[in-house]
């Protein structure tokens, strides 16, 4: 498939997800073109020298279909271990609020020390390929801080240092917490939200928490300077009403936020009451509008290093950049997560994720099972092989597509068509958005 | 009409970032295990 698409400087290019090339059109080239996308066949309109050169004998496709194949044993790359179920917070939008049909609350459950013993034992002791990453999450996983230490002492005593990341609410830190963090030199990513984050980011005592979580960045960034720059990171969670524009100005222009890398995600506005609230259309068109002037701005390469645009962007961009140079030849885009390979997210109470982000779809065992179980993951790889067949192949963004299963997730399944044809319009506006600041900026260097 | 800001031969499948905001992107998928077809 190819698309035009046009820069800030109004250059125009096409393009093309068969070869992954940008093609630059003169003003005689966008003559021959009858509509600005369709088949690459089309291209064949600028002659044979050029289509053999970059296409050769290319047609037929002959495209390999999503494979339903899994590793023989169950060595993920990154563990996640949900420690609790609890936590010290009740954010509005949390999707452990209650607000969300398909998800789990708070409760009082915690990983039980049998649990804990037998992931050591299966994912490191008795394995040929043990985890390189091990990830903490909850709930709030500093409520179980003792837990926490004994598994990075018990891996450590028994010759195992894996690195470690945390996501956390940033609240329970103490002074022997953090002296641990950083000897064991953990990766954490503290949850604030910005602008937005006294209004729904309070403790269970309904107190709000942001003078809280900036001192103790302060606290940590005085104490280990270089440990605060590489280990630490801020994850804001967008939810309306969003004020992308005045987040960016806020965060950008921190003393303290601003040092720090940022991931920003948002609320998803399904299957739950909390956006129930909003007039979610008007939202989403000041939203729009404002990441068309944030990604305007980003063009600029004096905005380069600030880090909420850098948030917004960089990712996309870079898969962009790094794309593979060769012809198609998956009818799939490369944005399924090699199930159960790449990560595995353990719950509190031993059953076995795809990761932590699938709700109750996506089970791959429980830690009790002495072997894998091939027929629940046979399931899983099924169902996503019948999302993406047939729909993927012709897509424009094929190549580059980052959607994982957690985006098709509608509930405790996967989505219908209708679902699928919503998501993929976002996400080729995302990518319309994505292309203009890549071509403008490559023109700008 | 020609190439222009081309990407990186050889690349990768990139898995980086996969999605998951909580966790920073770390390492890249393992794929030279041995598999088996199930399906």
């Amino acid at each position: 498939m190819y698309k035009v698409i046009r820069s800030k400087n109004d250059n125009h290019y096409v393009y093309d997800s068969i070869s992954n090339n940008f093609f630059q059109l003169s003003p005689s080239d966008i003559s021959l073109l009858e509509k600005t996308e369709g088949g690459t066949d089309s291209l064949r309109k600028f002659g044979n020298e050029f289509w053999d050169e970059i296409y050769g004998d290319v047609f037929p496709l002959n495209l390999q279909n999503f494979p339903v194949v899994t590793t023989e044993d169950e060595s993920p790359e990154i563990l996640v271990l949900e420690l609790t179920q609890q936590c010290n917070f009740r954010c509005e939008y949390c999707i452990y609020s209650g607000a969300y049909i398909f998800e789990r609350q708070h409760n009082e459950t915690t990983m039980s020390m049998e649990i804990i013993d037998k992931v050591i034992s299966s994912f490191f002791v008795n394995s040929v390929d043990p985890p390189k990453y091990v990830s903490f999450y909850g709930g709030e996983p500093l409520l179980c801080f003792d837990l926490i230490k004994y598994i990075v002492t018990t891996l450590h005593n028994l010759g195992f240092d894996p690195i470690y990341s945390m996501t956390t609410n940033g609240t329970l830190m103490n002074e022997a917490i953090i002296e641990f963090i950083i000897e064991h030199k953990f990766n954490v990513s503290v949850s604030y939200d910005g602008i937005n984050h006294d209004k729904y980011r309070k403790t269970l005592a309904g107190q709000v928490t942001s003078d809280k979580i900036i001192n103790m960045l302060k606290i940590i960034m005085d104490k280990d300077y270089s440990f605060f720059r590489d280990n630490m990171r801020i994850s804001l969670t967008l939810s309306p009403p969003y004020g992308l524009y005045e987040n960016a100005v806020f965060i950008n222009s921190h003393p303290i936020l601003s040092l720090l890398q940022v991931g920003v995600s948002s609320v998803n506005s399904e299957n739950n009451t909390f956006m129930d609230k909003f007039n979610l259309k008007e939202e989403e068109e000041k939203l729009k509008a404002e990441f068309c002037l944030l990604a305007d701005e980003y063009i600029d390469p004096l905005f380069n290093d600030k880090p909420f645009h850098k948030a917004l962007f960089n990712k996309h961009l870079q898969r962009v950049e790094m794309r593979e140079m060769s012809l198609q030849d998956k009818a799939y885009p490369p944005g399924n997560c090699d199930i159960g390979n790449h990560r595995l997210f353990i719950s509190a109470t031993g059953e076995k994720f795809i990761c932590e982000r699938v709700g109750n779809f996506g089970i791959l065992g429980h830690i009790n099972n002495e072997i894998k179980q091939i027929g629940q993951y046979n399931e899983v790889l099924k169902e996503y092989k019948r999302i993406v067949e047939g729909t993927c192949e012709n897509c424009i963004l094929v190549r580059l597509c980052d959607y994982c299963i957690s985006a098709f997730k509608n509930g405790d399944k996967l989505c219908d068509n209708k679902k699928m044809k919503d998501l993929c319009k976002n996400q080729h506006e995302w990518y319309d958005l994505i292309f203009y600041i890549f071509l403008s900026k490559k023109e700008l260097s | 009409m020609k190439v222009v800001f081309p990407g990186t031969k050889d690349a990768k499948v990139s898995m980086q970032g996969c999605g998951c905001a909580c966790h920073p992107s770390i390492g890249e998928i393992s794929s030279n295990k041995p598999k088996v077809q199930i399906g």
